[in-house]
């Protein structure tokens, strides 16, 4: 199983590989004016004809052990593919003859070099740099040659053989690193669980579809962005001329307005005033008067704008969390009885509506600072019990909603120190009893309030899943 | 245009996949490994357990773990190397968005000892090994794998008589219930020790004599060297464990039967320079006490165990003196045959080049491990 694996990324490779031969091909066509199409398919014959040497050596080099045996195949071999290379390419003059048999002899040479090279040869990193960039170089100079050959669908036939090139060559990488990581220590790789193969695999055609949904909706995108960019700067310097003209009154005005729609010439130079430099200074003017009363409305409404957008990335990620622990797991035991996994969903949901979603650590400093500055009393004591059970649930500490207030204290000792537990006491009674607080137990909550603060500016934001 | 666009996606594609696992492969991952038990018995099997927690929407799809342990704790055979005493174990997970995997291995504990899991190694790398993140988890996973007690029972093995009261010459107060015999009235005997009938059998006043009686208590001395002239490593460290066993087996006994007991033997316990030596005590708990102090017990010995022996023994006021060892020298020899209340468990064979001339009660138990092993 693993050797035919091996021997299936192997071919792979290789073909990934031999895809880099369409440059040179392309430009070889384009130079003795043929259409690419006659490019592409000159390609694809070189590479499978190294292709096929590949495997012919790879048969001969198990087959036969002589050495000089062995070579006299491999020769032949290299002769009669070049020659069924440069047959079927057959061009109408002896130097494009001469030409493609040279083109396929070397790939056909390379084919057969390649059985001496193990797969995670084929995929190296300088490799998988070089091909995109042999391929844009090709392109330029293809684009060089265009000028006498012009050609519509050029560019798909480029993208689409780099983007295979590439898939190939991603995928024989992917399973060379499992490999290559898992072979340290002499480690052996048959008891690698096959689980993880095939989900790095599913995982890289999805970032596959993930690269042509990107490049697909850039390249459908780029016409309307355009467009509407264009659009956008017209009805912009409308807006501008129309304004100016207002201040300048009149007809000029009206003839502004009249000329502004973005179906006519767009121009300043057309709007002639008796002072140009004062009109170009109103129009900065303007600019900034328009930029500013942007970022007024903006800023006055910034707590709204970031609470929506706070709603909006929650909604997004609890969707997203709810996608995710919807998706089927994956079998519990693995293939031998050496150890038992268990697979569970961990998906938490962010509360939404809740006083202690939106109460961010930023609010609560800010309350705490606050709670500072308030003089001694039983209300600064309620707010700052508040605070600290609030800040516990900032913290990460689990919490129930059926845990009583001596319940979160015995939580959070570690935390808040063990003198918050009879603080929490005292504001049981205070609550309850309606009693003032004695000024140790307020320096006790000040003491428990300091000590989350420190907590809370050490650790990163992480938010109790029981918080709510 | 479409080329170049097409070579920017998969180039921000690319960067960005490598930066996301750059950064954010351990980010709100957690890892813990831990043993759910932390005392275990040798042969039992336990679990070892690996949890790991992947709390964000990057999923990691190769991830390995990395830890080192004793190799006494056999698990893990095809996925792990054991080089010396050491086993080191690799563990490979792929972990999906907002997933937990609990990994159970199957443990067996094939020797006593302390068994610690203090680092794991993890790496992890993006899809197409740009990026390698590593990171290393203080774990502290520890168990304790107690002895298996071992008893040898049948006629030819006398040591299983840990049951009952002991007459003795002299105590404190002698026993009114154990009866040594009659004996005529003298001045200072009290009037209830006057036996009626055999008064009026003998005619004159007639008493009971009673005997002196006293709990048994046992004492038991290990001897952690395999042979004479031991330095730094055992040379048969079967025979010692062997004997830790023994004395796994004797503390038990005692521990059921509510014997005081007291444990002596000629090692250093790791971070002490003095000799292990127990204060006296008795139960079960004080046995499993016992049984955790064997765990941890490092071969060989410090001391020479003859002349610590001979040293050690006239400290010891037990009834019952066991001294358990893997070789007989002639000086524990002469030792068994001078006192009655010694007894001499060796785990190995007798020296039939320089036989020691049988005294006292010396049990040579290499045939009866031997013949275990081979049932096993």
């Amino acid at each position: 199983m693993k050797d035919r694996r091996i021997l299936i990324l192997r071919y792979l490779g290789c073909a990934g590989l031999l895809l880099c031969v369409y440059p040179p091909t392309a430009l070889l066509d384009a130079l003795l004016g043929h259409t690419p199409f006659y490019g592409l398919m000159h390609a694809l014959l070189l590479a499978a004809c190294g292709l096929l040497t590949f495997l012919l050596t790879e048969f001969l080099r198990r087959a036969v052990r002589i050495p000089v045996l062995r070579f006299l195949l491999l020769a032949g071999w290299i002769l009669l593919l070049s020659a069924l290379a440069g047959w079927a390419v057959l061009r109408t003059s002896w130097y494009e003859i001469a030409l493609c048999a040279l083109l396929a002899a070397a790939i056909c040479i390379a084919g057969a070099r390649m059985t001496s090279r193990t797969y995670e040869d084929y995929a190296t990193r300088y490799q998988l740099i070089g091909i995109p960039v042999e391929y844009a170089v090709g392109l330029f100079l293809y684009w060089c040659l265009q000028q006498f050959i012009p050609h519509p669908n050029l560019p798909l036939i480029w993208v689409a053989l780099l983007f295979v090139s590439l898939a190939l060559l991603l995928l024989v990488r992917n399973q060379a690193n499992i490999d290559t990581l898992t072979a340290s220590r002499h480690y052996s790789l048959e008891t690698l669980p096959e689980k993880i193969r095939k989900r790095n695999l599913i995982l890289l055609v999805v970032i596959f579809l993930g690269v042509l949904l990107l490049f697909g909706g850039i390249v459908w995108a780029a016409p309307w962005v355009s467009l509407a960019a264009a659009a956008l700067g017209d009805w912009l310097k409308a807006a501008l001329r129309f304004l100016f003209s207002l201040w300048g009154g009149g007809d000029e005005g009206e003839e502004a307005l009249a000329e502004s729609l973005p179906q006519q010439d767009m121009g300043f130079g057309e709007v002639e005033t008796e002072n140009e430099w004062i009109g170009q200074l109103i129009q900065v003017l303007m600019v900034l008067l328009i930029a500013a009363a942007l970022i007024a409305v903006l800023y006055s409404n910034r707590s709204a704008i970031r609470q929506a957008l706070s709603r909006f990335f929650r909604f997004l990620l609890n969707w997203l969390r709810s996608l995710f622990s919807r998706l089927p797991l994956f079998p519990d035991r693995d293939g031998d009885a050496e150890y038992v996994d268990t697979t569970e969903n961990a998906v938490t949901t962010i509360p939404s509506d809740t006083r202690h979603s939106q109460l961010s650590r930023r609010i609560w400093f800010r309350t705490y600072r606050r709670y500072r500055k308030m003089p001694p009393s039983d209300r600064k004591f309620r707010e700052g019990f508040s605070l600290a059970v609030q800040g516990c649930a900032l913290c990460g500490i689990p919490r129930l909603p059926s845990d009583t207030t001596l319940d979160i204290a015995s939580k959070s000792s570690e935390v808040t120190g063990e003198e918050y537990l009879s603080v929490t006491r005292e504001y049981n009674v205070l609550f309850y009893g309606e009693t003032s607080v004695p000024l140790t137990s307020q320096s006790g909550l000040d003491q428990a309030l300091e000590r989350l603060s420190s907590v809370m500016r050490s650790r990163p934001h992480r938010p109790s899943a029981d918080s709510r | 245009m479409v080329l170049i666009l097409f070579l920017l996606a998969a180039v921000l594609v690319a960067v960005v996949e490598m930066r996301l696992y750059q950064k954010r492969t351990f980010r709100n991952f957690q890892y813990r490994c831990y043993f759910p038990v932390t005392e275990a018995r040798e042969g039992e099997e336990i679990e070892l357990v690996e949890e790991l927690v992947n709390q964000k929407l990057l999923p990691i799809p190769w991830l390995r773990s990395d830890f080192s342990t004793s190799k006494w704790l056999d698990f893990a055979g095809t996925r792990s190397v054991i080089t010396d005493d050491t086993r080191y174990v690799v563990s490979f997970f792929w972990m999906g968005s907002h997933q937990r995997i609990i990994r159970r291995w199957k443990v067996k504990c094939r020797k006593r000892g302390v068994f610690t899991i203090d680092k794991v190694q993890l790496m992890a790398t993006d899809l197409l090994g740009f990026c390698l993140a590593a990171q290393t988890v203080e774990t502290g996973a520890r168990i304790t794998v107690l002895p298996a007690p071992e008893l040898p029972v049948g006629p030819e093995y006398c040591i299983q008589h840990l049951i009952g009261e002991l007459t003795v010459p002299r105590h404190i107060v002698d026993d009114p219930f154990t009866i040594a015999g009659i004996r005529a009235y003298q001045d200072f005997d009290p009037m209830n020790r006057i036996n009626w009938l055999a008064t009026a059998r003998a005619g004159h006043l007639m008493v009971r004599e009673c005997a002196f009686t006293t709990s048994p208590s046992l004492a038991v001395l290990l001897n952690l060297h395999s042979c004479d002239f031991e330095r730094d490593r055992p040379i048969r460290p079967e025979l010692v464990e062997n004997g830790i066993r023994l004395c796994a087996g004797l503390f038990e006994e005692a521990g059921h039967h509510n014997l005081p007991l007291e444990f002596s033997c000629n090692g250093v316990l790791p971070g002490t320079d003095e000799p292990v030596e127990t204060q006296t005590g008795m139960g079960p708990e004080f046995a499993r006490e016992l049984l955790r102090l064997l765990a941890q017990l490092p071969m060989p010995g410090q001391l020479d165990f003859a002349a610590w022996v001979l040293q050690e023994i006239p400290r010891l006021h037990s009834t019952d003196l066991f001294v358990v060892t893997a070789y007989l020298t002639p000086e524990l020899a002469q030792l068994a045959g001078r006192r009655r209340d010694l007894t001499l468990l060796v785990t190995g064979f007798p020296d039939e080049e320089h036989p020691v001339p049988p005294a006292g009660r010396i049990f040579f138990l290499g045939p009866y491990f031997r013949e275990k092993e081979a049932s096993q």
